[in-house]
């Protein structure tokens, strides 16, 4: 073996010594597209563009910097202006501290804005006056950018490729925009021009860009915007369906602009243990807004307004999640119970928990904005988990209520004023009512209360009186037609919620839509809620201790304390309705009648168009396509890879008669294909066909080839490097004889399929 | 290249996503364009990779240690643009077999040509010669290869450095030399042919004045004696070796190139021989000027290390005993022939091996300048 410090040899590709003017400007332009794809992920996941003045500082200075550095190539000067740079910043670290620290603190607190609109993410805040640092910021970042860019460019283009389509599709998840095309479309052009040879760079630059321009022109004339947002939502829906559900889904998630979830399987969708026998209302998915037969979770941005109070709220110790059991907790002398989930078959993106949940379990984060429901983490949510709650609510709601009001207690006032500001921020969103339902049934509503005055100056006891009379008039016997869903879910709980929560906002209770399973458990059972007891119901917000479910939906009460004389009471009011809940003192629909309507609303749902799995959704198939597509091309190069360097090794090994032998047997692999197939035969039978194939000099050299390989086989004389040279000729020989005489397909299965060479 | 599909991939998958992601049309295109723009590159380099043509420049001779670049021309008499031509090219030095593959590539317009540089260098004397050993067409995204005819080849000599050498040559006393020439360019010592009639300067042998003309002229005139050229001399490089050293093989060389150079200086016409492994025969060249010299040394060079028979075995069967008056032998190990080679005129060994033989002379590859610099043969 050949030292290494003895090879003397040396070959590669020529080194441009000169840096010409076309050098120079194709530099600067990928350094400037990089520095402004960089510059737009940093404000995808910054909010940078809100600070006008320091995005265009940041602009001007990442742009002449990519400039300058690309003149300091062109007079070989590059290595001048890194110390520079570094010796800058060290002069502005020094002289200029407070107003860097404070442009920074700005910048820090749009970033805080944008996380907590974004991802619900709460960060503390930094102290910033004014914008009187952003100058200073922008020119720094824009340095900081430019010079990342330009040394990417220049060291590492592959790299910088890969780098940037990582980080465009982590910021796409964090904050999807149609900017983030241009770090995207900056990684394919970086990929067609990754050469060390410039000529080549503008020739695959320029039919890359040449055909992409065609292909996207042909696309943005042809295929509507439609059908490309269509194809987003249901691509959106199958990764949803992917990540959190195990077969068909079960719950619409306030979606009811289409045909409802309908199973009549009665297997196991979650298994439930508690400790106690009691009713839990598990809500997973929480409605906040409606529109177009949609509810929806309060949108990140409209919380995100009020991501203080939400700071300072989490500080206190205090989420809406487990509000009644943080107010159990100012009073004291309640009792707790625990309850294990087991996620079979639900949607995992939700924790299924009830309203006495305790803080500690409830799997609500200090740092994390969550107005209404509790998601789960994880890339395929929590399928088990287990919490503690009150128990016994029922004769603990009334005396809270009653606390509440009475107690004087530093604590309690905290808690209260606490409670306070949360209750406005509900009120800001939960009384909203959609203009369409209004319009539809205004008149309705309006001549419900009209005994009481307009429905904006109703008491708390006549807003009640009057959603209840409502409803009776709407899902009564002589049931009123013109209902909102009554296309996609007529005389359904989800209806009905969806209803009762307008209507009561109507008359100025907040009020929302949650869904979820209503079950009874027994002490120390597991217990199997199937989709029999999947639904929706309304909550509404009880001054004091929080939302609070209410049992006007058909076919939940029963499974609750039975009715008062005084009317509706929220869970937990007791069997006797002692409580200060709400209170609905009229009309309450007769148990068999609601059955009744329930075994109706039953036939009349619509039996086709159920929303079923992915199988239905041609997106899912799309990307599975694509997917598999794309694993399958890998995993033939890797396989191809693998075989060319194995065979690579056995035909340099160190023992030349294997190494001969294996060239042999090689070549007769390449022969097969040929139509010269030896079979159980001897090579020399194939002398003669070969030779009139391939031309008789062929022929004989196989035949020479043949008798070497059989003294590589069985002589104990080594062949010498000639005959393993003149070997490795005859195979290469044969596999260009094998190229020059197979057709293009063929071809491609021997390459890619038999990897044969 | 496999990493450069992995990107692609990545680049693929995320463009797809993000297409998705963001309901871009824009991204949607790009995400189709990495799928397409192959396979419709694929068809156009198809209709191309035919008439694609290939040669390769080198410059003639370079020095040892020096930096010169060597060019691959690409002609595209085609209409369509080529994204990406990968040529894998091989340098060899044949000499003592050092070799060097690399990789390079370049775009080339329609009806254009193109020419791609590479830079080589030897640190050691020989003939390196340059192949491309394969050449494909590829997309854009560099994924699917299409092979085009790849024939060009071309080489150049790397020159050995010499040193400056002594050479005397001592008349063979066993051999009769019929001196049939003498050498016009420098005196010799045989007094029966006047090289030049000149005048006196201190210093002249008394022997060598010319009393008759001195008297004539009236001052001292004196004669300078011919220089007898021989051709019989020779100088044999022994190929045969078993574990090649590169530089042992390149301290020979220059030691076998210096002593040609010194005695072709002294007017001596000899004959170079040597054993070559692929004919695994004995090749012999008549030296007569520096030209000869000079046009020798691209096939010497050619001559690597042969294993088997030794070159002086080869030698002995290829000439009778007794032709040549000098014979100075540069080996790298002594052969049981080696020694057998003074039948053939008077023997000289220059090795670089460790066994150092009566009538032998050892240098080694990093000091032989220093001890072939006076040399008695």
């Amino acid at each position: 073996m050949r030292q290494k410090d003895e090879i003397g040899l040396y070959a590669g590709p020529s080194r441009e010594t000169r840096c010409g003017a076309a050098h120079v400007i194709s530099r600067f332009a990928f350094s400037a597209l990089v520095f402004l794809s960089l510059t737009e992920l940093l404000i995808t996941v910054s909010g940078f563009e809100q600070l006008r003045m320091g995005l265009i500082l940041l602009l001007a200075s990442g742009l002449l910097l990519c400039g300058a550095f690309a003149a300091a190539s062109y007079f070989r000067r590059e290595s001048v202006l890194v110390p520079v740079l570094l010796a800058l910043l060290l002069l502005v670290c020094v002289f200029c501290r407070n107003q860097m620290m404070n442009g920074f603190g700005t910048a820090w607190n749009e970033m805080r804005s944008l996380w907590a609109s974004a991802k619900g993410v709460l960060l503390p805040m930094a102290n910033a006056e004014g914008q009187s640092g952003m100058w200073l910021v922008g020119c720094l970042l824009g340095c900081l950018l430019a010079a990342a860019s330009y040394l990417l460019v220049k060291h590492a283009p592959a790299v910088c490729a890969a780098l940037l389509m990582v980080l465009t599709v982590t910021a796409c998840l964090f904050r999807a925009g149609p900017w983030l095309a241009i770090p995207a479309v900056a990684s394919v052009l970086l990929l067609a021009a990754h050469s060390g040879q410039r000529r080549q760079s503008i020739v695959s630059l320029l039919s890359c860009v040449v055909f992409s321009a065609l292909v996207i022109a042909v696309l943005v004339l042809f295929v509507p915007s439609s059908a490309v947002q269509g194809l987003s939502d249901q691509s959106m829906e199958s990764i949803h369906h992917w990540r959190y559900e195990r077969g068909q889904e079960i719950l619409p998630e306030g979606d009811l602009s289409q045909p409802l979830p309908n199973s009549d399987s009665d297997a196991a969708i979650l298994k439930v243990t508690s400790d106690t026998a009691q009713t839990l209302y598990l809500r997973g998915f929480v409605g906040d807004t409606y529109e177009r037969e949609r509810w929806a979770t309060l949108s990140s941005e409209a919380a995100a307004q009020e991501k203080d109070l939400f700071y300072w709220l989490h500080q206190s110790g205090f989420y809406p999640q487990s509000q009644l059991a943080l107010a159990a907790r100012q009073m004291g002398g309640f009792e707790t119970g625990t309850v294990r989930v087991q996620n079979v078959a639900g949607c995992s993106m939700y924790r299924y928990a009830p309203c006495t949940i305790l803080p500690e379990t409830a799997g609500t984060q200090k740092n994390t904005l969550q107005p209404s429901d509790t998601r789960t983490s994880g890339w395929n949510g929590e399928r088990s988990y287990s919490y503690l709650t009150l128990t016994h609510i029922q004769t603990v709601l009334p005396a809270l209520l009653d606390f509440l009001q009475t107690d004087q207690s530093a604590q309690t006032s905290a808690y209260l004023q606490a409670e306070s500001a949360y209750r406005a921020f509900v009120r800001s969103y939960a009384l909203e009512v959609p203009a369409e339902f209004r319009a539809q049934l205004g008149a309705v509503l309006d001549d419900c209360c009209s005994q009481y005055g307009t429905a904006d100056s109703l008491t708390k006891e006549e807003a009640q009186v009057s959603a209840l009379a409502f409803l009776e008039q709407c899902f009564g016997a002589d049931r009123y037609a013109s209902l909102p869903l009554e296309d996609t879910a007529p005389g359904t709980q989800y209806q009905y919620a969806t209803v009762a929560a307008l209507a009561l906002r109507y008359y100025g209770i907040p009020a929302r839509y949650a869904e979820g399973y209503v079950v009874s458990v027994n002490e120390n059972e597991v217990t199997d809620v199937d989709a029999a007891c999947a639904g929706a119901w309304v909550e509404v917000y009880q001054d004091g201790v929080g939302w609070l479910p209410l049992e006007l939906t058909p076919g939940l009460e029963s499974l609750s304390a039975e009715q008062t004389e005084d009317g509706v009471k929220p869970v937990g009011t007791g069997a006797d309705g002692e409580g200060d809940g709400l209170r609905v003192t009229e009309g309450q629909t007769p148990q068999e009648e609601l059955d009744a309507q329930d075994d109706q609303t039953q036939e009349d749902q619509p039996k086709g168009g159920q929303r079923t799995g992915l199988v239905t959704k041609p997106a899912f198939w799309i990307l599975l396509l694509a997917a598999l597509l794309l694993l399958l091309i890998a995993a033939m190069v890797l396989r191809r890879y693998l075989i060319l360097r194995k065979r690579r090794e056995s035909f340099t090994q160190a023992d030349r008669s294997a190494a001969v032998g294996c060239l042999f047997a090689d070549a007769a692999a390449l022969l097969e294909p040929l139509g010269l197939r030896r079979g159980c035969g001897s090579m020399l039978a194939l002398c003669g066909p070969a030779g009139e194939h391939l031309g008789t000099a062929y022929g004989e050299e196989l035949r020479e080839m043949v008798m070497l390989n059989a003294q590589s086989l069985f002589s104990s004389h080594t062949p010498d490097e000639a005959q393993l040279a003149r070997m490795t000729r005859f195979h290469e020989q044969t596999r260009k004889e094998l190229l020059a005489h197979t057709k293009f397909l063929k071809k491609i299965q021997l390459q890619w399929l038999k990897c044969l060479f | 290249m496999i990493g450069l599909k992995l990107l692609w991939l990545l680049l693929t998958a995320g463009l797809w996503l993000l297409s998705l992601m963001t309901a871009s049309t824009l991204l949607l295109g790009a995400a189709c364009c990495m799928i397409l723009l192959p396979l419709i590159v694929l068809t156009f380099n198809l209709a191309a990779a035919k008439r694609i043509k290939l040669s390769v420049r080198l410059p003639v001779n370079i020095r040892k240690g020096q930096e010169e670049t060597a060019e691959i021309t690409v002609e595209n008499p085609t209409r369509i643009p080529l994204c990406r031509l990968k040529c894998c090219v091989r340098f060899r030095n044949q000499l003592n077999g050092e070799e060097q593959v690399c990789r390079i590539s370049c775009g080339v317009l329609p009806k254009k040509t193109q020419t791609m540089s590479l830079t080589f260098r030897s640190a050691y004397c020989g003939r390196v010669r340059m192949e491309v050993l394969s050449a494909h067409l590829y997309d854009c995204f560099g994924l699917i290869g299409v092979p085009v005819k790849a024939d060009a080849h071309g080489a150049c000599v790397v020159q050995p450095d010499m040193f400056p050498q002594n050479l005397v040559i001592l008349p063979a006393a066993d051999r009769t030399e019929e001196a049939e020439d003498y050498s016009n360019e420098r005196p010799g010592y045989d007094l029966s042919e006047t090289f030049q009639i000149r005048e006196y300067v201190p210093g002249d042998s008394q022997r060598q004045i010319h009393w008759k003309l001195s008297q004539k002229f009236d001052r001292l005139i004196v004669r300078d004696p011919s220089l007898p050229i021989t051709r019989t001399a020779a100088v044999f490089w022994e190929r045969t070796e078993e574990h090649p050293a590169v530089r042992k093989t390149d301290a020979e060389a220059e030691a076998l190139v210096s002593v040609c150079r010194s005695l072709l200086s002294q007017s001596v016409q000899f004959t170079v021989c040597w054993n070559e492994a692929e004919s695994g025969r004995c090749m012999f060249q008549t030296i007569r000027d520096m030209d000869d010299l000079i046009g020798l040394l691209p096939r010497l060079f050619t001559a690597k290390a042969s294993q088997g028979e030794s070159g002086a075995s080869l030698l002995l069967q290829s000439t009778q005993a007794g032709c040549f008056s000098h014979l100075i032998c540069v080996t790298d190990q002594i052969y049981p022939q080696t020694q057998a080679l003074s039948s053939l005129g008077q023997l000289t060994i220059l090795t670089c091996g460790r066994d150092v033989p009566e009538n032998g002379i050892r240098f080694d590859e990093s000091d032989y300048a220093h001890q072939l610099a006076e040399l008695v043969v």
